[in-house]
């Protein structure tokens, strides 16, 4: 989604690395989630994407 | 009922405001004791990050880096440590208290090339074409307008320019109760 993103403010290149993906009980760490929201998210998200749904990347571009 | 862009910003801004700590447990994760060494704990313990951008951003004495969505500062110091003092570290964040310790973390460390501003990342108060490389981490996912926010990187990238982002993004379709609820867009 970034790519289409950046290219629309002028980064029509980008380079995506370090792809990982972030389960939802690995949001435990952030203190800005409660416990009950991160019940609530697992109770949302089909069990099967729970593990796969977000990931983290660093992305990089040139001017 | 989607949310409005402006109940997504008060909800991030009451967020990382009452945000309290949760010890080193994010820091630890994503940058070496070395990196960490020096670093006032207010910084490393309000780490919210995803990644490590300034790793990988290849800052050099002498540059202007930017940390867009700066918090408590632990990229802008690190990057503020790789330009030296020829150089500069320019944080930017729209949360009053995130901008109140960064700077306070600024200070601590006696580091006098470092400026925290208050501003959207969508609409920086920054100058055209003055800054060599622009970092994120974790930050650009909370705005609906990324688009925007690309537009601004490039605006006030010079020529040459890069940004090194760290980011958390979505794999698939959320559920639309999940889209939808503040916290959601908070982390």
């Amino acid at each position: 989604m970034f790519g289409e993103k950046a290219a629309k403010g002028g980064f029509p290149t980008i380079e995506v690395f370090d792809r990982r993906s972030m389960t939802l009980d690995e949001l435990v760490v952030y203190p800005l989630f409660t416990a009950e929201f991160l019940e609530w998210l697992k109770q949302s998200i089909p069990p099967a994407q729970q593990d796969r749904i977000i990931y983290t990347a660093h992305i990089r571009g040139w001017k | 009922m989607s949310l409005t862009e402006t109940e997504i910003k008060e909800s991030i801004i009451d967020t990382y405001t009452k945000v309290a700590s949760n010890g080193r447990l994010v820091a630890e994760r994503f940058y070496s004791p070395e990196e960490l060494q020096g670093l006032p704990t207010s910084a490393v313990e309000l780490a919210l990050g995803v990644g490590n951008p300034v790793r990988h951003a290849g800052l050099r004495p002498g540059e202007v880096a930017l940390d867009l969505g700066s918090g408590a500062g632990i990229d802008t110091l690190q990057a503020a440590r790789k330009v030296g003092p020829s150089g500069k570290a320019i944080g930017l964040d729209m949360t009053p208290e995130m901008i109140r310790r960064a700077r306070a973390n600024a200070q601590a460390m006696g580091l006098a090339n470092v400026e925290i501003l208050e501003g959207p990342m969508e609409a920086m108060p920054i100058p055209d074409a003055s800054v060599d490389a622009i970092i994120s981490n974790g930050v650009i996912n909370l705005t609906m307008r990324k688009s925007q926010v690309f537009r601004e990187i490039h605006r006030v990238l010079k020529p040459g320019g890069r940004f090194c982002v760290a980011d958390m993004l979505i794999n698939g379709e959320l559920p639309d109760e999940v889209l939808n609820h503040p916290t959601a867009w908070t982390g």
